[in-house]
C-alpha cells in the first residue's frame, strides 16, 4: 500500500518536474535559506549515480567535487554564518531541491581589476552569482569579450579579459547547475559514446513507457529529498517510504537498468568513489613527513627503531601513492602523468622509491631523511593549489592518446626528475652543513657518492626518456628533433648535469662542486618541467599549459640561489671561528688518484 | 675545450626557446637552431668528441663505455645533419573528393623569373625566414648566363656585402610582410575616357555585411560585378530599359555615370520589373533583390581605377570577419646601369612584373612546391569526438597513394600518433627512405579538409642507431664496472662488499 502511494505520488511529481524544467523553474528564493539549502541526508548512496560530463562518465561525487572546485576554487566552503557547503550537499540541492546559492558568495574571482569594474567587494575572494550578473557594467563587458573572441580560434586576450573570460566560464557552469542543464544523467539508449541528456530531453531517446521507471525513481528521490513539500499526515503515513537512502538507491538502480549497454563498469565507478573519498596523497604527505621526523629525531640515539619506523612510514607513503595512482589509471585508462598535478605526484612517488632503493643498498639514512621532506613538499604543492594543478581526471588531447611509446617516454622523463630531485635534496645536506660550519668542511665522501648515485640514475633515465621522445616524435610527427621548447629544455637540463659530471672528470671541481651542481642543475629540471608549460607557454607540448604560481617558483629559485651562494661564501670567504681553516682540508679526490683508497672501508 | 662547447650550446638553446616564446618557432629556428654558426658548433662538438675518443687510443677495456657513448653521440649528430640536408619536409592540403595531388608545399620560399632567353629560372627566396630591411635589401640577380664567370660572382658578393648598387639587372626587396591588404580606389581622371562608379551594398539579412562594388569600363570589355552570383551590376554607355536581365538571367542594375557625379540607372528585380531613375552620391537605392540596399559612393564619367597594397598591423577585419592578410614583398628592379623602377609591393602567388623604361621583368614567388614521385588522394577524413562533447578524440585521414609508373595503389590511414607511409615496407620504415604523412591541421568548420605533413628523412636510421649506442654507452659507464674507468664512488661499493664479507 505504502509503496503504491509513493509510486503514484512520485509519478505525478516527476511529470510536474519535467514540465517545470521545460518551462524553466520560476525563481524561488526562500526567506530563511539556511534550512532549505541543506536538508540533512546521507548522500553516500547518491554519490555513485553516473553522470556524463566533460567527455567522461563519472560518479556524481566526482562531478560535484569538480564543479565546486572549478566554480569556487575550493574543495568545500564555509560561509560567514557558519553554513558549510560540501560538494554533495551543493550538487544535491541544485539537482533535487530549492536553494539560493546564487545569493551566496561562491564564485571565485580574485582579479582586482575585474572586481573594480564590476563594483564588487574588493576584499572578498568569492562573490555571489547575482551580484556579478547584475553588476551595472557586466553586460557591457560580455559584449566586449564577445567582440574580442569572435571568429578566432585562439584569441589573445589582455590579462583583464582573460580573467573575465575565466569568470564567465565559472558563471556558465554555475548557471547550468542552477538550471539543471548540467545534470546529464539520462544515458544514451545504445551508443557507449553517445551524449547523455537531462530529463527534459530524455523524450528524444526513450518512449514514455521506457522512461517511466527512471522518472518515478527520480520523483521519489525528489520527495525523499524534500519531504517538507508533502502535507504532515501524508508524510507520517509514508514514514520509511520517504527514506532518502532507499530512494537514492532505487534511482541508482533505475539509471543502470535503463540502458545497461552504455554503462561504464560498476567496479570503475566504485573505484572512483573510493578514490575521491580516500585522499591517499594527503595521507602520504603526512606519512612522509613523519618518516622524516622519525629518522631525524633518532639520528644520534635509538637509531635502529628510528630507522625501522621511518622505513615503515615511507613504505606506507609509497603504497598510498601507488594505490592512488593505480586508481587514477584504472579510472582514466591511461598513464598517470598527463598533467602537472599527476606528474608532481609521480615525481614524489619516484623520489621515495629511489630513496628506498638506495637506502636499501647503502643503509646510510641520508637518502630517506632528505627525500621524505622533499616528497612531502611536492605533495603539498600539488594538493594545495587545485586551481593551478588541476586534480580532475579529464580526457586527453588526441595527440596523447593510445600510444605505448609516448607513455613510456613521459614516464621515463618524469621519473628522471625524481632521481634529480633526490640528488637535489641530498645536495642541501652538504650545503646546509657547509653554511652552518663554515670554512672548508672536510669532505664527506660518502655523501658525495650518494649524490653521484642519484645523478647517475637521473642522467641515464633522462637520456633514455629524451631519446624515446625523439623517436616517438619522429614516428608520430615525422621529425626526430625540432627544438621545441620542451625538447630543448630537457636537453639543456641533461647537458647541465652532464656538465656537472664532466666538470669533475676534468678536475674543474670535486665533491663539493658536485653538491652545488646537483642543487643548481635542478633549476634546469624546474624550467623544463614547470617553466616551459607555465612561463614560456610555447611549443608542441601544449597540452600541459597553465598559468599561475610563477612568483612562487621564482621565489623558490631565488631562495635556492641565495642558499648556494651563502654556502659558497661560507666555504671560501667567511670561515668564521669554526676552526675549519682551508689548509686543514684534505685535497679533493680526483678520479684517478683514488686507487690507493680503494681498499679502505669508507666507514658509515 | 669540449666543456666550453658544452656551455655555449646550453646557453644558445636556452636563448632559442626564449626567442620562440616571444616570436615564433620559425624565427627561432632560423636564427639559432638552423643558423650556420649553430651547425658549425655542432660539427666542432662532433670533432672534439671524436678527438677525445681517439686520443685515448689504444683503447683499453676500461674505455669501452666512454668510447661507445661518444661514438653514439657522433653517429646521432651525423644522422641529424644528413636528415637536415637531404631530408624534405612539407605539407599537402587535401580535400575529400578533390582528386590526387602530386606536389607538396615546403616552408621554403622560392622566386621564379623569366630570363632574357625566355626560360624560367628558380632561385631560393628565404624572405619569410630572413626578412630583408631597407638597410639590407634582399637581392635576386637576373644574370642568367649559363656559366657565371668567377669575376662576376666575386663582383656580386662584393656589391652585396658592401651594399653597393648592383652592376647587373637585379631585383631588390627591402620588406617582407604577411599582413598586406589590397585597397581599391576610384579617382577622377579627366581625359581617360573610362567611366567609373562605386557602390556599397548592404543587407541586414546577411548580417549587415557590406560589399564594395567598383565598376570601371576598361577599353576591351564591359565591366560588371556579380553580387555573389545573385545579381549583376553593369556599367553601360546608354540605359536600355528593355534589357531586363544580365548574364544567366540574373537581375540587372545598369549604371551610366553622368557629368555632375550622378548616375542614371535602370534596375530589374527578380520578377523582371524594371525601374529607372537617377542617383546622387550618398543616395541609396532599394534594389528589390532580397533586402540589399545599394548606396552610390562615387561616380565619374572619366575615372581611373587604382589598386594599392597597404600594410596593416594585425588582422584586418572586413565585414566583421577577420581575414588573413596577403603575403608579399616590397621592392624594385635595378637594371645595374643606374635606372631603377619605382618601389612597390609584390604579392606572393601572383605573376608580378617590374618595369623600367620599357624593360620588363616578370616573376612570381611563394612557398616552394616540390613534386612527389607518386600521387596522394584524401579518401575520407574522420574526427571522432569525446562522448557527449564536441572535443575531437582523434583525427583520421584515409589516404590513397598511387605510383604512376607501376600503377600500384595503396590505402593507408594517417592518424594522430600513427602516420601513413609510402612507399611501404619494413626496411623503409627502418631506413627512413620513405615518405611519412602525419596529421598536421584541420578546420573545425570544414571537415572535408585535412592538412598532412610530409617528411622524408634519410638520417633516421643513423639517429636511432646512434641513440641506442649512446644509451648503452651511458649504461656501461655508470653500471658495468670492468668496462669503465675507476671513480671515487667505487670505494663506497667496495666498502659495502667488504662489510658484507666480514659479517658473513
Amino acid at each position: 500500500m505504502k509503496t503504491s502511494i509513493i509510486t503514484l505520488l512520485a509519478g505525478a511529481f516527476a511529470v510536474l518536474a519535467v514540465h517545470a524544467e521545460i518551462g524553466g523553474i520560476p525563481e524561488v528564493v526562500p526567506a530563511a535559506p539556511a534550512q532549505a539549502e541543506r536538508p540533512e541526508h546521507d548522500f553516500s548512496v547518491l554519490e555513485d549515480v553516473i553522470i556524463q560530463e566533460g567527455g567522461r562518465k563519472k560518479p556524481l561525487l566526482t562531478f560535484a567535487k569538480e564543479s565546486l572546485l572549478t566554480i569556487s576554487g575550493r574543495r568545500s566552503l564555509t560561509f560567514e554564518d557558519g553554513v558549510r557547503l560540501d560538494p554533495m550537499t551543493f550538487a544535491a540541492s541544485l539537482w533535487l531541491g530549492e536553494h539560493n546559492w546564487a545569493h551566496r558568495p561562491i564564485i571565485s574571482l580574485d582579479h582586482a581589476g575585474v572586481k573594480e569594474v564590476l563594483e564588487l567587494d574588493m576584499e572578498a575572494r568569492r562573490h555571489a552569482y547575482r551580484d556579478i550578473v547584475t553588476a551595472p557594467r557586466f553586460g557591457e563587458l560580455i559584449e566586449e569579450l564577445q567582440a574580442r573572441t569572435e571568429g578566432r580560434d585562439d584569441p589573445e586576450l589582455s590579462e583583464f579579459y582573460d580573467k573575465f573570460n575565466e569568470l564567465v566560464r565559472r558563471l556558465q557552469i554555475f548557471h547550468s547547475l542552477e538550471q539543471g542543464s548540467a545534470f546529464t544523467v539520462v544515458p544514451h539508449p545504445s551508443d557507449p559514446n553517445g551524449a547523455w541528456v537531462t530529463f527534459s530531453h530524455a523524450g528524444g531517446y526513450y518512449s514514455e513507457q521506457e522512461l517511466q521507471p527512471l522518472l518515478e525513481a527520480r520523483g521519489a528521490l525528489i520527495l525523499a529529498y524534500n519531504p517538507n513539500i508533502l502535507p504532515e499526515e501524508m508524510r507520517r503515513e509514508l514514514g520509511g517510504g520517504l527514506d532518502f537512502a532507499i530512494a537514492a538507491n532505487n534511482f541508482r538502480d533505475a539509471q543502470r537498468s535503463i540502458s545497461p549497454g552504455v554503462m561504464p563498469p560498476e567496479s570503475r565507478i566504485r573505484a572512483e568513489v573510493v578514490y575521491e573519498h580516500g585522499n591517499p596523497f594527503r595521507i602520504a604527505l603526512v606519512l612522509s613527513l613523519l618518516s622524516c621526523l622519525a629518522m631525524a629525531l633518532t639520528w644520534h640515539a635509538a637509531r635502529k627503531p628510528g630507522a625501522w619506523l621511518s622505513w615503515g612510514l615511507a613504505l606506507g607513503a609509497v603504497a598510498l601513492l601507488a594505490a592512488g595512482m593505480a586508481a587514477r589509471v584504472y579510472i582514466s585508462g591511461r598513464a598517470p602523468v598527463t598533467n602537472m598535478y599527476e606528474t608532481i605526484i609521480w615525481v614524489a612517488f619516484g623520489l621515495l622509491v629511489f630513496a628506498l632503493i638506495f637506502e636499501f643498498r647503502y643503509r646510510c639514512r641520508y637518502y630517506l631523511v632528505s627525500a621524505t621532506p622533499f616528497a612531502a613538499l611536492l605533495l603539498l604543492v600539488a594538493e594545495s593549489a587545485p586551481v593551478m594543478f588541476d586534480p580532475n581526471i579529464s580526457p586527453l588531447t588526441p595527440v596523447l592518446r593510445d600510444n605505448f611509446w609516448l607513455t613510456t617516454h613521459v614516464l621515463t622523463v618524469t621519473i628522471s626528475y625524481a632521481a634529480f630531485a633526490l640528488a637535489f635534496a641530498l645536495g642541501h645536506f652538504i650545503l646546509g652543513n657547509q653554511i652552518i660550519r663554515g670554512g672548508k668542511v672536510a669532505a664527506n665522501r660518502e655523501l658525495y657518492a650518494y649524490i653521484y648515485r642519484a645523478l647517475q640514475a637521473g642522467v641515464l633515465l633522462l637520456a633514455i626518456g629524451v631519446i624515446l621522445g625523439a623517436i616517438w616524435a619522429n614516428y608520430s610527427w615525422g621529425r626526430f628533433w625540432d627544438w621545441d621548447p620542451k625538447e630543448t629544455w630537457s636537453l639543456i637540463a641533461l647537458l647541465g648535469y652532464l656538465f656537472v659530471l664532466h666538470g669533475r672528470l676534468v678536475g674543474w671541481w670535486g665533491g663539493f662542486g658536485f653538491a652545488v651542481g646537483a642543487v643548481l642543475g635542478f633549476k634546469g629540471i624546474l624550467m623544463c618541467w614547470y617553466g616551459v608549460n607555465y612561463i614560456l607557454g610555447a611549443g608542441l607540448h601544449s597540452y600541459g599549459f597553465g598559468s599561475g604560481g610563477t612568483e612562487w617558483v621564482v621565489g623558490f629559485v631565488v631562495f635556492e640561489l641565495v642558499f648556494v651562494g651563502t654556502a659558497l661564501l661560507r666555504r671560501y670567504y667567511w670561515y668564521g671561528d669554526s676552526g675549519n681553516k682551508p689548509d686543514l682540508e684534505e685535497p679533493e679526490p680526483h678520479p684517478d688518484s683514488l686507487r690507493e683508497n680503494a681498499g679502505q672501508p669508507a666507514g658509515v | 675545450m669540449a666543456m666550453w662547447l658544452f656551455l655555449v650550446i646550453i646557453v644558445a638553446s636556452a636563448v632559442g626557446t626564449i626567442y620562440e616564446s616571444r616570436f615564433d618557432a620559425q624565427i627561432a629556428r632560423h636564427y639559432v637552431y638552423q643558423a650556420p654558426w649553430f651547425t658549425a658548433w655542432l660539427i666542432l662538438l662532433c670533432v672534439t668528441l671524436a678527438c677525445a675518443t681517439f686520443t685515448r687510443l689504444p683503447w683499453k677495456k676500461k674505455h669501452t663505455g666512454f668510447v661507445i657513448t661518444h661514438l653514439g653521440i657522433i653517429v646521432l649528430l651525423i644522422g641529424g645533419m644528413i636528415g637536415r640536408h637531404f631530408g624534405i619536409e612539407g605539407s599537402i592540403t587535401l580535400r575529400v573528393g578533390e582528386g590526387p595531388q602530386r606536389h607538396m608545399v615546403t616552408q621554403q620560399m622560392a622566386l621564379n623569373f623569366w630570363g632574357d632567353d625566355g626560360d624560367l629560372y628558380l632561385v631560393d627566396f628565404p624572405v619569410n625566414l630572413n626578412p630583408p630591411s631597407e638597410h639590407r635589401p634582399h637581392r635576386v640577380s637576373l644574370d642568367t648566363s649559363s656559366r657565371p664567370n668567377v669575376a662576376a660572382v666575386f663582383q656580386r658578393a662584393y656589391t652585396n656585402i658592401f651594399r653597393q648598387p648592383p652592376r647587373e639587372p637585379t631585383l631588390l626587396f627591402d620588406r617582407f610582410s604577411d599582413q598586406l591588404r589590397e585597397e581599391i580606389s576610384l579617382e577622377p581622371d579627366p581625359g581617360s575616357d573610362n567611366p567609373g562608379a562605386r557602390f556599397t551594398l548592404r543587407s541586414s539579412m546577411m548580417g549587415g555585411e557590406e560589399l564594395d562594388a567598383i565598376l570601371v569600363e576598361r577599353p576591351a570589355n564591359r565591366s560588371f560585378e556579380s553580387l555573389e552570383g545573385l545579381a549583376q551590376i553593369s556599367l553601360v554607355d546608354a540605359i536600355r530599359p528593355s534589357e531586363e536581365t544580365g548574364e544567366d538571367g540574373m537581375p540587372l542594375l545598369q549604371v551610366l555615370p553622368l557629368e555632375d557625379g550622378r548616375v542614371a540607372y535602370a534596375i530589374s528585380d527578380s520578377r523582371g520589373q524594371v525601374r529607372e531613375g537617377e542617383l546622387e552620391a550618398g543616395e541609396s537605392l532599394e534594389t528589390g533583390w532580397a533586402d540589399w540596399v545599394a548606396t552610390l559612393e562615387q561616380a565619374y564619367p572619366e575615372a581611373e581605377y587604382r589598386r594599392e597594397i597597404v600594410e596593416t598591423n594585425g588582422t584586418s577585419e572586413i565585414g566583421g570577419v577577420s581575414e588573413r592578410g596577403l603575403t608579399g614583398v616590397r621592392g624594385w628592379l635595378d637594371l645595374g646601369d643606374g635606372r631603377r623602377s619605382e618601389r612597390q609591393w609584390f604579392i606572393a602567388g601572383d605573376t608580378e612584373s617590374a618595369h623600367v623604361d620599357g624593360e620588363v621583368v616578370r616573376f612570381g614567388f611563394g612557398n616552394r612546391r616540390v613534386p612527389l614521385p607518386f600521387t596522394v588522394e584524401l579518401e575520407a577524413f574522420d574526427v571522432p569526438r569525446d562522448p557527449g562533447t564536441e572535443n575531437p578524440a582523434a583525427f583520421v585521414s584515409t589516404l590513397i597513394f598511387r605510383d604512376p609508373e607501376t600503377g600500384e595503389e595503396i590505402r593507408d590511414t594517417a592518424g594522430m600518433n600513427h602516420p601513413a607511409m609510402y612507399p611501404q615496407g619494413f626496411h623503409r620504415l627502418l631506413t627512413g627512405l620513405t615518405y611519412k604523412f602525419s596529421q598536421a591541421h584541420w578546420e573545425p568548420d570544414d571537415l572535408d579538409l585535412s592538412v598532412v605533413q610530409v617528411l622524408r628523412d634519410p638520417g633516421w636510421s643513423l639517429k636511432w642507431i646512434g641513440s641506442l649506442i649512446l644509451i648503452s654507452g651511458i649504461f656501461i659507464i655508470f653500471y658495468v664496472r670492468p668496462y669503465r674507468s675507476r671513480r671515487p664512488e667505487d670505494a663506497l661499493d667496495d666498502a659495502l662488499k667488504n662489510r658484507k664479507n666480514t659479517t658473513s
